[in-house]
């Protein structure tokens, strides 16, 4: 069975925010049908699928400032576990989905994830969206590791927008039960961390610390 | 019908009107915030969960003296209660579907029933104790409040407690179950909301039988003073003591757990500290003096400046908490943090407790639901056959 995952190399990223507006134009943004392309009012960031944080000090567990909040599709999804309606599941190939059509807005899931992953956008948007998955107001709106892009069912073998935009190679996507695959060796190899993994969600979203900690990291 | 039912009558009217706009303007919200992903749940949400444990305890007590106990004085105000029961759970109801951003789905919520959520078991639990409320008025309308007693009667009394506290436990434990939200604690937050709900339960049911009901209907007050002062002041004093109890753990627990210390400090001593404290004073220490003196002195008085007290005291403990588990993780997990303070700016988590303690179109729905309850409880003590021994002349229950 496919399990869809990504890693995210801190030593490569450069933080020029090219996965974020990728993901922006990929999965928010509108097309109004004369020619304009419109995304929501106010912090548009904050609405992306992929969000760049930078702390005031290291993040204890990927040993770096700058980060980014995305949805983790945890293996044991806390927001698919307090889904009332089974709107927020778990694909066949292990990423966390939204169906729009069974989610009451009741806001648990938002309340539910640990990772701050879910945001929802009560503003107006004009247009259409790009694709059945892509950002509707007044849903608790995620990262679904592009998967209109490819199916729910089979091996992760398509590219997710923002892993298509990084000019450095920093985003990785691949299936994590394909030992052959880049992903699967990194993560069986002890190179990358996640975020709380003392939460018990099991993350499939995987930083590469940078180089420095890496010593300290392996130990850890 | 008496010209004060007719007064209470148009209040109720017109204060449900604010409910209406409330809701109006929630559901048509157009302004996008980064505050509606950080801290989703405001005081619509605190609002279902007091006017239902409100419901809940009012039932609770009703059902324990006569289903357990078969006191004889409880069944003079039994139909009375049963009506303020529902006349409380109503508003309640609307709430929880006002508060939906796509209200038009839930009924996935029983069609796609998640057997792991406690939003879908409240669904259910909502249902039944609802049911068991309705069908123990109208067996006490159709054969009489004496039969209250009967085994029927009982089964109905004793079933709906077992609805009601398995809701009022679940509710408080929606917060609770989560890794997410570091202060919110199942157990204490299950526990603590049974407490509040006889809490509030005593509060309501002075409130509806010794003000409204003895104002509009047959009830004279010197009846009222000998069924019942003494039994609800006990019981507002007493489970004033519980609740003070559970919150002392639940706030013994977020010492103990580090990530919760957030939360502690925000509802002790920071940001959230007056409503905090005012809830409690109110909703403990004041009800425990209040309830004593009415119980001791049969004094009128007390008992309902303690019963208003506790119900301002006991939405503002009930809703501190509620925010605290929400601002806290803004501290106490750092991608939250980062985004607020991304999203919001310097002063995040003030503009989060602004948005949640002061929302207007939120408190608007949750205040008007006092109006909604006002007109339903008025509007059923006039039309509904509630006085001890009447017969129901028209549609199973009416007058």
């Amino acid at each position: 069975m496919a399990r869809a995952a990504m890693i995210i190399d801190l030593n490569k990223c450069t933080g020029c925010l090219a996965c974020v507006e990728a993901c922006l134009r990929e999965n928010v943004a509108r097309y109004t049908g004369d020619g304009r392309y419109v995304l929501p009012e106010g912090n548009s960031v904050f609405y992306a699928r992929t969000k760049p944080v930078i702390a005031t000090g290291r993040n204890v567990y990927v040993d770096s400032r700058m980060y980014f909040v995305q949805c983790m599709h945890c293996d044991n999804p806390p927001c698919a576990l307090v889904c009332p309606t089974g709107a927020t599941y778990k694909t066949k190939n292990g990423i966390v989905m939204l169906d729009h059509s069974k989610c009451i807005g009741c806001r648990a899931c938002i309340i539910a994830c640990p990772y701050g992953a879910r945001s929802l956008y009560r503003g107006v948007l004009e247009g259409r969206p790009l694709h059945r998955y892509a950002l509707e107001p007044g849903y608790p709106d995620k990262c679904t590791f592009c998967v209109h892009r490819g199916s729910t069912s089979g091996p992760a073998e398509w590219t997710p927008a923002c892993v298509e935009a990084c000019a450095f190679g920093a985003r990785i996507f691949g299936d994590l039960d394909d030992p052959s695959s880049l992903v699967s060796r990194l993560v069986r190899e002890g190179r990358v961390v996640t975020l709380a993994p003392e939460l018990g969600t099991r993350p499939k979203l995987f930083f590469v610390p940078p180089a420095r900690s890496m010593p300290r990291t392996r130990r850890g | 019908m008496k010209r004060s039912w007719w007064a209470l009558l148009v209040i109720g009217i017109v204060w449900s009107v604010l409910m209406g706009y409330g809701i109006y303007a929630y559901q048509t919200i157009a302004e996008p915030s980064p505050l509606y992903a950080l801290v989703p749940w405001g005081a619509m949400v605190t609002g279902y969960v007091f006017f239902a444990i409100s419901s809940g305890g009012v039932f609770d007590a009703l059902a324990i003296r006569l289903g357990l106990y078969c006191e004889e004085e409880a069944k003079r105000v039994a139909r009375k209660t049963l009506v303020l029961a529902l006349a409380l759970l109503i508003p309640g109801i609307v709430l929880v579907f006002a508060d939906l951003t796509h209200v038009e789905h839930s009924g996935w919520i029983y069609a796609g029933f998640n057997v792991t959520s406690r939003i879908a078991w409240n669904g259910i639990l909502y249902i039944v104790y609802a049911a068991f409320l309705v069908a123990a008025l109208v067996y006490a309308i159709r054969a009489g409040e004496e039969r209250l007693t009967s085994t029927a009667g009982r089964a109905l009394l004793i079933g709906g407690l077992l609805a009601s506290l398995a809701l009022e436990y679940n509710l408080g434990s929606v917060f609770g179950v989560n890794v997410a939200v570091p202060a919110w604690f199942a157990a204490p937050m299950g526990v603590l909301n049974i407490a509040l709900a006889f809490l509030l339960g005593a509060a309501w049911s002075h409130i509806g039988l010794g003000e409204v009901a003895s104002t509009v209907t047959g009830l004279t007050r010197e009846e009222y003073r000998r069924c019942c002062v003494k039994g609800v002041s006990k019981e507002l004093a007493g489970m004033a003591v519980a609740t003070g109890f559970m919150v002392a753990w639940a706030l013994v627990q977020m010492y103990s757990w580090g990530s919760a210390h957030p939360a502690l400090e925000t509802l002790v001593s920071g940001g959230l500290a007056a409503p905090f404290w005012v809830g409690f004073a109110l909703a403990v220490p004041l009800a425990i003096i209040l309830g004593l003196y009415a119980h001791y002195r049969a004094s009128r008085t007390a008992i309902l400046a303690g019963s208003i007290l506790t119900i301002v005291g006991g939405f503002l403990l009930l809703h501190s908490i509620v925010a605290a588990g929400q601002t806290g993780r803004l501290a106490a997990l750092q991608s939250y943090d980062l985004l607020a303070s991304h999203a919001l700016g310097p002063g995040g988590e003030a503009k989060a407790l602004g948005e949640l303690m002061t929302n207007p179109v939120e408190l608007a729905a949750f205040i008007g639901g006092f109006g909604l309850w006002l007109l339903l409880y008025t509007l059923g003590l006039g039309v509904l056959a509630v006085e001890p021994g009447e017969k129901p002349r028209r549609l199973l229950v009416f007058r």
